[in-house]
């Protein structure tokens, strides 16, 4: 039995379903601008990678909270597309999704119900309108919380726990409150560096991430429930993932809770590291990220092969979606295993000597994929692993 | 199952930061933070947990947040403009407030605190989320279950426990819209 994903709803950055965002991913396009959404006079940084169709943002009035708007929007892709309300009786499907954090309405300060939109109850609303009856359940731990809803929805659907998974994540911190809050953490890209706006994965220029918002969903199932095999978009085969308790901002240097994660997901796929072909970074642009990313990949692969394996992250394109980024890198990834390619990492030009990886630059890179890492982690020290494989032989 | 749930009420002192191993990540702490890293400290006293154990937490919707009522109280917010909110409110926010807003937080403390380095979970609000991880890791032995809860008027409980995952199979919460909380209030609270 495997647990394979047979489609996507995708309302992000790169674009507003499934296709365009993978054509936004080939043509390499920036999806990172000045926020557009509402009125940023005074900002210091405004940069952000905004939800857009065909290009242009797509905008929504201030009291809406945009992350339960983009997920009710997305679920409309995924039922189209898949037809799991046809397939699925209504308590046979499953939510596990990864949400960012409270959305609250600056502008109706006075008005505690108007300023406070909570996030699981809105979910659990959405949830019933697309009859997701088999149980909603929310991860919140930041930037790792759609790979920890990705994860428990494969240990789910393996141990026949679960009949059929909606996952992914959700995230928009473009708001005042939230944006500015991240701001005053000091982890923004600045403005006054050599490139200005940019998140720089992996780059010795780096200073810092961009924020990015979307939703993007997947449905899980396992092989055999699956009527049309040409669906099959690739197979989830290893999940792992440890916690650092090291420090509240910084991952831990060494790597070594970081490769523990992905020693778990190798077990957990039954192949060794040497089977790996490629590794989507979590890559964050920040100066900590990537020396840690780094040594993960050293205690893994050994030295040499730590610099010599090819790696890329999608933040550089689209920001940093905090709750939705592996839900959105998931994209990313069976862009590779379709078209056997390694991206580009947008913004990439300088190496990082700190972190000696081999980081795709300007033009893709054709390969044989079969397995692709996945790595992300979190302020607080989550770290976790999926291992990817490519449908079919 | 041997767990350990405990209500905190509005005003009560939770913790002394000078009981902490890690006393200067107190100032990131909120008031569940101090609830969970408490009842941990209670729950570990006889036998502290191996680092690999895994820890599965759920934390309460938000209620309220405390600081925001602050700025309200003080600053005359009908004449809203970015220009305002940069200008007048942004200076009073520490960027400790937003610490203390993450969720992951409640988990991440009290990870570090006891160098808890295994799988884990950081789930919102719901019993069923938090009884599937347990049930689903692939650990042989006792997990760590936890929930807290954060009320709007500063009363905070907080229960954790060691439990086999095989306990809990079948349990009524699997699947319900349960709150995570109410299986300790009604599990270990009896």
């Amino acid at each position: 039995m495997a647990i394979v994903l047979t489609g996507f709803g995708v309302q992000s950055p790169l674009g507003c379903s499934f296709p365009e965002s993978m054509e936004t991913l080939r043509n390499g396009r920036p999806c990172v601008e000045d926020i557009q959404n509402y009125d940023t006079e005074g900002y210091e940084i405004r940069a952000a990678g905004e939800v857009r169709c065909g290009g242009e943002v797509v905008k929504t009035p201030r009291e809406i909270d945009r992350k339960i708007f983009f997920l009710d929007r997305a679920l409309r892709e995924l039922s189209l597309n898949t037809g799991f309300s046809r397939r699925y009786g209504p308590n046979e499907v499953m939510l596990n999704i990864g949400a960012g954090v409270d959305y609250f309405d600056a502008a109706a300060f006075s008005d505690q119900a108007a300023f406070h939109h909570k996030t699981a109850r809105q979910i659990r609303e959405v949830a019933r309108k697309w009859h997701l009856e088999a149980g909603t359940h929310i991860f919140a731990s930041a930037c790792t919380a759609s790979a920890h809803a990705i994860g428990f929805s494969c240990r789910l659907l393996r141990r026949g726990l679960a009949t059929v998974v909606v996952s992914g994540g959700i995230e928009s911190m473009i708001s005042h409150v939230n944006y500015l809050g991240f701001y005053l953490l000091g982890a923004l890209s600045r403005s006054d560096d050599p490139a200005p706006y940019k998140c720089k994965p992996c780059d010795l220029r780096s200073t810092g991430t961009i924020l990015g918002e979307g939703a993007v969903v997947m449905l899980l199932e396992r092989s055999e429930k699956v009527s049309d095999p040409a669906s099959i978009l690739a197979e989830i085969v290893g999940y792992g993932c440890t916690m650092d308790a090291y420090a509240v901002t910084d991952p831990d240097p060494s790597g070594v809770p970081a490769a523990e994660a992905v020693r778990q997901a190798l077990d957990d796929a039954g192949i060794g590291p040497e089977q790996i072909d490629c590794v989507h970074l979590h890559g964050t642009g920040t100066s900590k990220c990537a020396p840690a990313e780094y040594n993960t990949l050293r205690l893994v692969f050994g030295e040499k092969r730590a610099s010599e394996i090819p790696v890329y992250s999608m933040k550089g394109q689209v920001g940093h979606l905090i709750a939705a980024c592996t839900a959105i890198e998931m994209l990313g990834v069976v862009y590779s295993l379709k078209h056997q390619v390694v991206l580009p990492t947008v913004n990439f030009s300088e190496p990082d000597p700190r972190a000696p990886l081999n980081v795709v630059k300007d033009r893709p890179l054709s390969m044989p994929i079969r397995h692709v890492l996945k790595l992300n982690s979190a302020f607080g020290g989550h770290n976790t692993a999926l291992i990817i494989k490519k449908w079919g032989k | 199952m041997r767990g350990v749930f405990h209500r905190f009420e509005a005003g009560e002192e939770i913790l002394d930061p000078g009981s902490l191993r890690n006393g200067k990540l107190f100032k990131y702490y909120n008031r569940e933070t101090m609830a969970a890293v408490a009842t941990a400290a209670l729950l570990f006293s006889e036998t502290p947990p191996p680092a690999d154990t895994p820890f599965f937490y759920a934390t309460g919707e938000t209620e309220s947040c405390k600081f925001f009522e602050l700025i309200r109280q003080k600053v005359d917010c009908e004449h809203f403009s970015s220009r305002f909110y940069v200008d007048e409110i942004l200076p009073r926010i520490s960027p400790l407030v937003q610490f203390k807003m993450m969720r992951n937080m409640v988990s991440c403390m009290v990870a570090i605190e006891n160098g808890l380095k295994g799988d884990n979970s950081l789930i919102l609000d719901s019993a069923s989320a938090l009884l599937y991880a347990a049930l689903s890791s692939p650990y042989s032995g006792e997990v760590i279950i936890g929930a807290g809860k954060m009320y709007a008027d500063d009363v905070v409980e907080c229960g954790l426990a060691f439990v086999l995952p095989s306990e809990l199979a079948g349990h009524r919460m699997l699947g319900s819209d349960s709150r995570a909380i109410d299986f300790f209030r009604e599990e270990v609270w009896r």
